[in-house]
């Protein structure tokens, strides 16, 4: 009988084992890979963005801002629910739920609670700017030109 | 089963029979209204009772429809136009009638379908889906119909543009380039930012029109007239000013923004240069073209502002005389390509404009094009001129800063006999009609024949000495030591650049030009009496060989300096005390330009591309003879509202203007000639 | 021509349903009480008619429909206007799910008020909560297929509404809002993926578990004889076995399901089919313009059935998109755990007095739903900055607690689990109402608040 036990035991526990494997391997395909775009970002040549103007760059989601102190650069995604920001007079607004933010980034009324995303805008050694996404900067953080 | 079993069966089987029947019955409408009472299935049996004639493509009652998958197009329209091709139907009402026109020559069916030149959902079998105008590429009424010739064959940059039959599109082409809508909406990669980009206007959805503030019909054509009649009402926050276009214009104008697309089909159906276009190869535009394309839509045609249309904002006026006469080339070139921070000017560079660089150094000659043309200086001759009304022309114009009397001068005094005896005529008459770049000298066109030779005349009439004669000057000495010498010696009256001080600019590109090395020899020599210009003879100081190589080293120098452009527009230095400027401002100026110069009836003044471009002299010039036409007064003349400001004041209050500079922006050289 | 013989006698008929493969899913005999009109409102079948009428005329708009971004707004268009009778069809298949939803949550609302969840039929309720998550997940995927701009804005402020953890700024590896946000559409954003992931959804996996727990639920059910009817006739039941189905042993008090039954369900059947067709023929199945990813709709809204929620989450994303929405879930999971009283099981809102509460109820819940709207419009500058103070206090929260409030004090005073529990479905059902409705009708651009005339 112990063999038949042991034999069920092994048998019971490769099953269990097997498909605890399977399944987690099933479980992984429907996860998307996301191939979700570089996020570093390059500018290409600053003049080609106006001055004292927020430039919207569309495929990345980010407002630039350039001046003649420097660049800056700011998220375009509402902290809400991240439909894609629109310009308004005093800053930006969201067309999703009415969220309005200033021109510091600084949420003021609407749903949305919680401030933009600064950007990092970095010079690269070979001379190119470049914008990172996965660093966020404090406010208004300025790279001089 | 009981009794009740069957009742309450009986009360089912009922409401299934009244069930059944409805089913039955809406299927049966349903049935009924797809077969034999559909739109399209009429018109063909129309067209077969009109001919007596089998349908084409085989004579069935049947959907007809055209293919052209490199298109995404899948047209449905000879279905109900089944008279299409048919040439004997041409005058029968629509849908049955032919095509008119000989259009099918070019532009057969088979190849383009309709909905290509036509608009429509074309996969529709009624004409309500089928004529449908709120989707993309919506249907156009038969009088518009020739915007959609733009998907293939609208180019803009050439000067003129045809197409056989399609005059009108031409028409709002024309009307557009004039009104100098390029110049705030892109188009193409080349135009201004402050409108939105209209490279694809044509093939915008219905919903993506704000038709908040319209009360018409829901239509594109609806939105578009409105906002040309009116745009400041019907977008928000729109600063285009309104055209007062004749209706007809506004319907032609209208088909050229509905007909601008970027090519979508493949390319071979595109006109070539249409596709040069969208390839960054376009045609030059023409010179003469640039302003009126660019800049009228804000300054104006002719750069004359119309008062029926302005913008709610201030534009100078560019062919404003006064203004013509002080500002330089280089106050033009670096407000060009630099523009106004905070204002609606912004830089004209090619990166921001698309323009390219010769179009951008031709547009700053069509603004300098503006300049009156003054007279002719070969005809005037100081023997006809009178010396009366020339003492009151010097006094009205020149006097203000070529004071002779005591107190500060702003300019040499030309009345001297040193200045008198070494200039000629030509060239007192070049430096009034020319001016000089940069300086507070401006270039006075307005002056006639006459008037300039009496001011010639009553110049001469205060000169004592004869006419000195002028050396024979060889630019061979060492730059170098002139280099040193005039540092040493000349900066500190003429400036470190010499740019100006003290003493005039004479490292000034127009006053090396028009003088030449001789007069200047001449000068350095003799020196000017009653003026801190000392001369090298004169008082026991004896002309030596060795001060002559200096001047020669000297005068080298400064013409190896002619073509040299400095990083920054030379400002001059600044002579006038800021305090009291700073108080004179405050009672005079801020009217107008507002307490801290940011300008409110007048321009910003504290603006630093302005800054910038401005040279202290531009500032001294416009403050001095004011701006005719507009409220800025001469203050060097004086009114009854506002009397006059004396030199020392006008120094000062430029002085004041000076400290609101807070950074130097170095010149683009790309755009210096 | 072979004859059929229809049975004629009990017995026969008995044996019928029991050993056909199709009828053997209803009893042989069946309470007469479950045919009451009034008791059920044959809610439940209407469901199962528009279920098959959905299956049927989705296949046969699976012979010209193509699930991909280039041609499936096309192959829309030709169904409409050149497949014979495609117009029809598909307005049927729109107009049948749009009542799927509606019939199944009035089915959820009798189920609950007559307590059929009670005396050993919790499986047969979580089994009807999982059949309604289905319902819901077949809705909202078909709701993409058609790809115009209605269908592709519903499902990106949907996927938003998921991904409301965003707010509390989790690092990216843990946060489950945007995991869930991704796995339905396939990437970042609504495309391919997301078109490929619910036509399988719609086509292939929804009818497959729906099936499966339809046949789960109809056993479960018959498991536990059959419907909830009320007690003073389940005493009657109680002197014989269980249900009684031995066609040699018939229980002579009951109806024989055929051909009672199969009438009646015939009946309501053909009356949903009339209703849905009538629908079909009048009314179209709307169709904007094809779906533009860069022309947002404003205001872009999610189907009406998820509205509620997306109210809810203009107050506060997380609090109204996730919590609440689980509580309520969560709820309507424990309602059979918390409320053992089955005396009254079958009768609508347990008697008079559950009435009474079910009024006081409504009337309770509709001026606090629409306080809380109006609370909405008020300026949040004071929390700015604050986040989780605004995931905890926001009118949507505020508003659960006052119904939670509520329906412990009824709780409390009538000393029931039942009659709180009624209380607590009633506002929780009615505050959801009110918020549906504003949804769909009081909220214009931007999401503020408008007249739905117009201005």
């Amino acid at each position: 009988m112990k063999r038949r036990e042991f034999l069920n035991r092994i048998a019971f526990g490769t099953l269990i084992t097997g498909g605890a494997v399977v399944t987690s391997a099933v479980l992984q395909i429907p996860v998307p890979q996301t191939g979700a775009g570089s996020r570093r970002h390059g500018i290409g040549n600053i003049n080609q963005y106006p001055l004292n103007h927020f430039t919207f760059l569309p495929e990345k989601n980010i407002y630039l801002y350039r001046d003649r102190k420097g660049i800056k650069a700011v998220s375009a995604i509402c902290t809400h629910l991240g439909c894609i920001l629109q310009r308004s007079d005093a800053g930006f607004r969201c067309p999703c739920h009415g969220s309005k933010f200033n021109n510091r980034g600084e949420a003021v009324s609407g749903p949305a609670i919680r401030d933009l995303d600064w950007h990092s805008v970095i010079r690269e050694p070979d001379g190119r700017i470049m914008i990172i996404e996965d660093i966020s900067v404090s406010p208004e953080t300025l790279l001089e030109i | 089963m009981t009794e009740s079993d069957y009742t309450l069966t009986g009360h089912f089987k009922r409401a299934v029979i009244i069930g059944g029947c409805a089913v039955i019955l809406v299927l049966l409408l349903m049935i009924i209204s797809e077969s034999g009472l559909r739109d399209w299935e009429r018109f063909q049996e129309d067209y077969r009772s009109l001919l007596s004639d089998t349908l084409p493509d085989g004579g069935k009652i049947q959907i007809r429809q055209i293919e052209r998958a490199e298109l995404q197009l899948v047209d449905r329209c000879p279905t109900c136009h089944i008279g299409l091709y048919d040439s004997r139907l041409i005058n029968q009402p629509l849908p049955l009638s032919s095509h008119p026109g000989d259009w099918f020559i070019t532009h057969n069916p088979d190849n383009y379908g309709c909905s290509a030149c036509h608009g429509g959902r074309g996969r529709a079998l009624d004409i309500a889906h089928a004529h449908d105008t709120s989707i993309n590429n919506p249907f156009l009424p038969s009088r518009q119909t020739w915007a959609y010739c733009g998907k293939c064959h609208l180019t803009i940059f050439p000067s003129d543009f045809s197409l056989t039959g399609a005059d009108r599109l031409a028409a709002g082409r024309t009307i557009f380039l004039e009104n100098g809508c390029q110049g705030c909406h892109r188009i193409r990669r080349v135009g201004g930012m402050h409108g939105p980009d209209l490279t694809d206007l044509g093939s915008r959805t219905l919903a993506s029109f704000d038709f908040h503030n319209i009360n018409g019909p829901y239509r594109i054509e609806i939105w578009h007239r409105e906002h040309l009649r009116r745009p400041q009402d019907i977008s928000t926050g729109s600063v285009m000013p309104a055209y007062h276009l004749r209706e007809s214009d506004i319907d032609d104008l209208i088909l050229f923004l509905r007909g601008q697309f970027r090519p979508r089909f493949p390319l071979r159906y595109i006109a070539m240069p249409m596709i040069r276009e969208f390839k960054n190869e376009r045609s030059e535009i023409a010179h003469d073209q640039l302003f009126s394309r660019l800049c009228s839509g804000c300054h104006g045609t002719g750069g004359m502002p119309d008062s029926t249309r302005t913008v709610p904002f201030y534009v100078p006026a560019l062919a404003n005389p006064d203004f013509q006469a002080v500002a330089s080339r280089d106050y033009i070139a670096f407000t060009l390509t630099e523009g106004r921070s905070g204002r609606y000017m912004h830089a004209w560079t090619s990166e921001v404009s698309g323009l390219i660089a010769s179009e951008i150094l031709a547009l700053m000659s069509s603004v300098r094009v503006m300049r009156p043309p003054g007279p002719d200086l070969n005809r005037i001759r100081r023997e006809s001129g009178i010396s009366g009304p020339g003492a009151e022309l010097f006094s009205e114009n020149c006097r203000m800063c070529h004071e002779t009397g005591e107190g500060i001068r702003l300019a040499p005094n030309i009345l001297s006999d040193g200045f008198l005896t070494l200039a000629t005529d030509s060239y007192i008459l070049a430096n009034i009609v020319d001016g000089r770049a940069n300086t507070a000298m401006p270039a006075w066109r307005t002056f006639s024949e006459r008037q300039l030779a009496d001011l010639l005349m009553y110049i001469r009439s205060q000169q004592i000495d004869p006419m000195r004669p002028l050396p024979a000057v060889q630019l061979n000495g060492n730059i170098s030591r002139g280099d040193s010498l005039f540092y040493y010696s000349c900066s500190r009256c003429h400036g470190e650049n010499g740019a100006g001080g003290i003493g005039p600019a004479i490292l000034n590109r127009d006053f090396l030009r028009m003088t030449g090395p001789a007069f200047i020899v001449a000068t350095i020599t003799y020196g000017r009496a009653h003026s801190a210009m000392f001369g090298l003879s004169g008082r026991g100081i004896k002309n030596t060989a060795g001060h002559k190589r200096e001047i020669t080293d000297i005068v080298t120098y400064m013409y190896s300096r002619q073509d040299s452009i400095a990083d920054y527009i030379p400002a001059g230095m600044v002579l006038g005390n800021p305090d009291r400027g700073k108080s004179l401002f405050y009672r005079r100026c801020t009217e107008c330009h507002g307490q801290y110069g940011e300008g409110s009836k007048g321009p910003a003044l504290n603006n630093q591309e302005f800054l910038n471009a401005a040279s202290n002299g531009y500032i001294l010039a416009t403050i001095s003879i004011g701006r005719r036409g507009t409220r800025m007064p001469s203050w060097g003349r004086g009114t009854a509202d506002y009397p006059l400001l004396t030199p020392q004041e006008r120094q000062d209050i430029v002085a004041w203007i000076r400290q609101w500079q807070t950074i130097r922006i170095k010149r683009d050289k790309r755009w210096i000639d | 021509m072979p004859s059929v013989k229809l049975p004629l006698s009990a017995l026969e008929r008995t044996r019928a349903i029991s050993k056909n493969f199709f009828l053997h899913i209803h009893s042989a005999r069946l309470d007469p009480y479950v045919l009451k009109p009034n008791f059920t409102f044959g809610l439940g079948v209407v469901a199962v008619s528009l279920f098959i009428i959905l299956m049927c005329s989705g296949i046969l708009l699976l012979f010209y429909y193509t699930p991909s971004v280039e041609r499936a707004y096309f192959s829309i268009l030709d169904i409409t206007y050149v497949v014979s009778g495609g117009r029809f069809l598909r307005n049927l298949h729109r107009w049948s799910a749009h009542g799927m939803v509606f019939i199944t949550l009035l089915h959820l609302a009798r189920v609950f008020y007559t307590g059929a969840y009670s005396r050993g039929r919790g499986l047969v309720w979580y089994s009807g909560l999982i059949l309604l998550i289905l319902v819901l997940s077949f809705s909202f995927s078909g709701y993409l297929l058609p790809w115009d701009q209605l269908a592709y804005w519903a499902v990106t402020i949907a996927a938003n509404i998921a991904n409301a953890t965003r707010e509390l700024g989790l690092p990216a590896y843990i946060d489950p809002g945007r995991f869930v946000k991704n796995i339905l559409l396939g990437g970042e954003q609504v495309g391919q993926a997301t078109l490929t992931r619910f036509f399988m959804l719609h086509v292939v996996f929804l009818p497959v578990s729906t099936l499966f727990m339809l046949g789960y639920h109809f056993w479960r059910m018959r498991k536990s004889d059959g419907l909830c009817t009320p007690v003073q006739l389940s005493s009657q039941k109680s002197e014989e076995s269980s249900e009684n189905t031995d066609p040699d042993h018939p229980d002579k008090t009951k109806w024989l399901s055929w051909p009672v039954l199969i009438w009646a369900e015939t009946a309501i059947f053909v009356g949903t089919l009339a209703v849905v067709l009538f629908f079909a023929l009048l009314l179209d199945a709307p169709l904007r313009a094809i779906a533009d990813p860069a022309l947002p709709d404003n205001p872009a809204k999610s189907p009406w059935y998820f509205l509620g929620v997306q109210e809810l989450v203009s107050y506060s994303a997380f609090s109204g998109g996730i919590v609440i929405p689980l509580l309520l879930l969560t709820g309507l999971f424990l309602i059979p755990v918390f409320d053992h009283e089955d005396t009254a099981a079958g009768i609508w809102f347990s008697g008079g007095k559950g009435l009474r509460i079910t009024l006081l109820s409504v009337l309770f819940a509709l001026p606090a739903a629409a306080g809380a709207i109006a609370v909405s419009s008020l300026s949040t500058a004071a929390f700015r900055g604050y986040t989780f103070l605004t995931i905890l206090i926001n009118p949507g929260t505020m508003l659960t607690l006052l119904y939670v409030a509520w329906a412990i004090l009824v709780g409390k005073r009538y000393r029931s689990s039942r009659f709180s529990a009624i209380a607590l479905f009633t506002v929780s059902a009615v505050g959801f109402i009110v918020l549906t409705v504003t949804g769909i009708w009081f909220r214009g651009m931007d999401w503020q608040f408008s007249w739905p005339w117009g201005v």
